[in-house]
C-alpha cells in the first residue's frame, strides 16, 4: 500500500513539474522562456514519424545516439567501479598501501574531470578519450566510499571472524567485502550520476555521436525541440540506470532490505 | 595516571567443580596493561594475577571502564600487554613481547554483539566449523540446527540477525562460539541483552 502510494505520489510530482513547464513556456509565454519550445511541441516532435529535425522515436539516428552514450557509460562505469572497488578495498584494508597511494589520489582528485579532456584526447584519440573522462568521475566516488566503507566496519566483526578461525583472506572475503557493500553502493550511485554528467560534457567537447553531442549539435542548428528531447532522454536513461543499480544493491544486500522491512 | 577503578576479580565458582583432564586452564600472572593517551598513561590492568581452572566458570566484576574488557581482549589475543604473562593450559599465549593471534581455542562473545548482519543465523552459527574445515557444511548445519532447537531458537535459522530480537541474537552468538568447542569461552557482559539468554544456553 505504502509502496503504491509512493509510486503515485512520484507520478503526481512529475506531472506537476511538467505542467509547470507547459504553463510557463507554452501558455504564459514568460519573457525568460520565450525561445524555449513548449512541452506539447517537444512531445509531438518526439513521437512523430516525420520530425522537423530528424530526432524522434522513429528515427534511427536517435537510437544511435542513445546506444553510443549508453555504451560509453556502461564501459566507463564498469571499468571505474571495478578499479575503484578493488583499490578502495585494498586501501581500506592495508594501512601501508593507503599511506603509499592516498596522497596521489588527494593530489589528482581536485583536478576537475573536464580538465582531463585535452589530455584524454591526446592519449586516446579514439572513443576511449571520452570513456577515460567518464571513468575518472565515477572512479573517485567509488574509491572514496569504498575506503570509508572498509574503515567504518565494526572491528568486532573482524575480531569475531579471527576468533572463529578465519584467516586473513577469509576475513577479507567474508567480512570486509560484505561489510563495506552499503558504502560501496553509495559510491556506485554517486559514480553513476557523475558518469552521466561527465559523459554529456565529454561528448560536447569531443565526439561525433551521443546524446551530449546531439544536444550541442542541435543547439548550433537552432533545433531547440531536439535539445529538450535530448535532455528528457538523458533523464529517463539516468533514472533507469539508478533503478538497475537499486535492484542490484537489493539483490546483493538482501540482509539490509529484510532488516529495514522488519 | 592510574585507573582508580581497577577491576576486582571474583572467582565465582557457582558450583562448577573443575573437571580433571579438561582443557582450558587459564593462568594470568602479573598482567599490566597501560594505554598511552594524549592526556597521559592510563593503567587499565594493574598487576593482575588469576588462576582459572579448566571447566571453571569465573566472573570478573567491576565498574564500567575498570579494564574487564581489556583483560578479556588480552586473553583473546586482540591486544598486547605491557607486563606479565598469560598461559592457556600452561602454554604461553601472551606476554609483554608477543601475543598469540586469536583463534578458535579462545572465542569471545562480544559486548555489543558481533553476529555478521549479512549472514543468516544458520550461516553465522556454522561459520567457525566451515572456515576451520572441521566439518562439512551438511554436518555443520545439522549440528547448528540441533543446537538452535535446544536453545529455543527453532525456526529463526534463515532470518538475518537484524530480523530477530537482541536476546535471540545474544543466544545465537553464544551458540556460534559453542559449536567450535573452544577451550575458553570469553563472555563480555553476558547479561547485556537478557538474563534468559544464558539460562537457555
Amino acid at each position: 500500500m505504502l509502496k503504491k502510494n509512493k509510486f503515485f505520489l512520484g507520478l503526481i510530482g512529475i506531472g506537476l513539474f511538467l505542467a509547470t513547464y507547459q504553463v510557463t513556456v507554452g501558455v504564459l509565454r514568460l519573457p525568460r522562456f520565450r525561445k524555449l519550445p513548449s512541452l506539447i511541441e517537444v512531445f509531438v516532435e518526439w513521437v512523430t514519424t516525420q520530425p522537423d529535425f530528424n530526432i524522434s522515436i522513429f528515427t534511427k539516428i536517435y537510437y544511435l545516439h542513445i546506444f553510443i552514450s549508453c555504451g560509453r557509460v556502461l564501459v566507463a562505469f564498469v571499468v571505474s567501479s571495478m578499479l575503484g572497488i578493488i583499490i578502495g578495498l585494498l586501501m581500506g584494508w592495508s594501512k601501508t598501501f593507503k599511506d603509499y597511494t592516498f596522497p596521489i589520489l588527494e593530489i589528482i582528485r581536485p583536478i576537475p574531470v573536464l580538465a582531463w579532456v585535452p589530455l584524454a584526447n591526446l592519449m586516446f584519440p579514439t572513443e576511449f578519450g571520452i570513456i577515460f573522462v567518464v571513468s575518472l568521475a565515477a572512479f573517485y566516488a567509488t574509491i572514496l566510499n569504498t575506503i570509508l566503507g572498509v574503515e567504518l566496519i565494526d572491528r568486532s566483526y573482524i575480531r569475531a571472524a579471527l576468533c572463529l578461525g578465519a584467516n586473513k583472506w577469509q576475513v577479507f572475503k567474508d567480512v570486509i567485502i560484505p561489510g563495506s557493500l552499503p558504502y560501496i553502493f553509495i559510491g556506485l550511485r554517486i559514480g553513476m550520476g557523475l558518469s552521466w554528467v561527465c559523459l554529456v560534457a565529454g561528448e560536447m567537447l569531443s565526439g561525433n555521436y551521443g546524446i551530449g553531442y546531439m544536444i550541442l549539435a542541435t543547439y548550433s542548428l537552432v533545433q531547440y525541440k531536439s535539445i529538450v528531447i535530448g535532455m528528457f532522454t538523458l533523464g529517463i536513461l539516468g533514472s533507469f540506470s539508478f533503478y538497475l543499480m537499486s535492484l542490484l544493491g537489493n539483490y546483493l544486500m538482501a540482509w539490509k532490505v529484510r532488516e529495514i522491512r522488519s | 595516571m592510574r585507573n582508580k577503578n581497577i577491576t576486582k576479580f571474583y572467582d565465582v565458582s557457582l558450583n562448577t567443580t573443575p573437571i580433571p583432564n579438561e582443557v582450558g586452564k587459564l593462568t594470568i600472572r602479573n598482567v599490566t596493561k597501560i594505554y598511552e593517551t594524549r592526556k597521559g598513561n592510563i593503567t587499565a590492568i594493574d598487576d593482575c594475577s588469576l588462576d582459572i581452572r579448566a571447566g571453571e566458570l569465573c566472573v570478573v566484576v567491576g565498574p564500567s571502564g575498570c579494564g574487564k574488557t581489556t583483560l578479556l581482549n588480552a586473553i583473546a589475543g586482540f591486544m598486547n600487554i605491557n607486563f606479565g604473562e598469560i598461559y592457556l593450559d600452561d602454554v604461553l599465549i601472551c606476554n609483554g613481547r608477543r601475543t598469540a593471534p586469536p583463534n578458535s581455542e579462545r572465542i569471545v562473545v562480544f559486548q555489543g554483539g558481533a553476529l555478521f548482519p549479512w549472514k543468516t543465523v544458520l550461516e553465522n552459527v556454522i561459520y567457525g566449523p566451515i572456515v576451520q574445515r572441521n566439518m562439512d557444511e551438511l554436518d555443520a548445519k545439522k549440528m547448528a540446527l540441533q543446537m538452535l532447537g535446544m536453545a529455543g531458537l527453532k525456526g529463526i535459522e534463515n532470518c538475518y540477525p537484524g530480523e530477530i530480537s537482541s536476546g535471540m541474537r545474544r543466544r545465537v552468538e553464544i551458540l556460534r562460539a559453542l559449536i567450535n568447542n573452544p577451550k575458553v569461552l570469553l563472555l563480555d557482559e553476558p547479561y547485556h541483552a537478557s538474563v534468559l539468554s544464558l539460562i537457555h544456553i
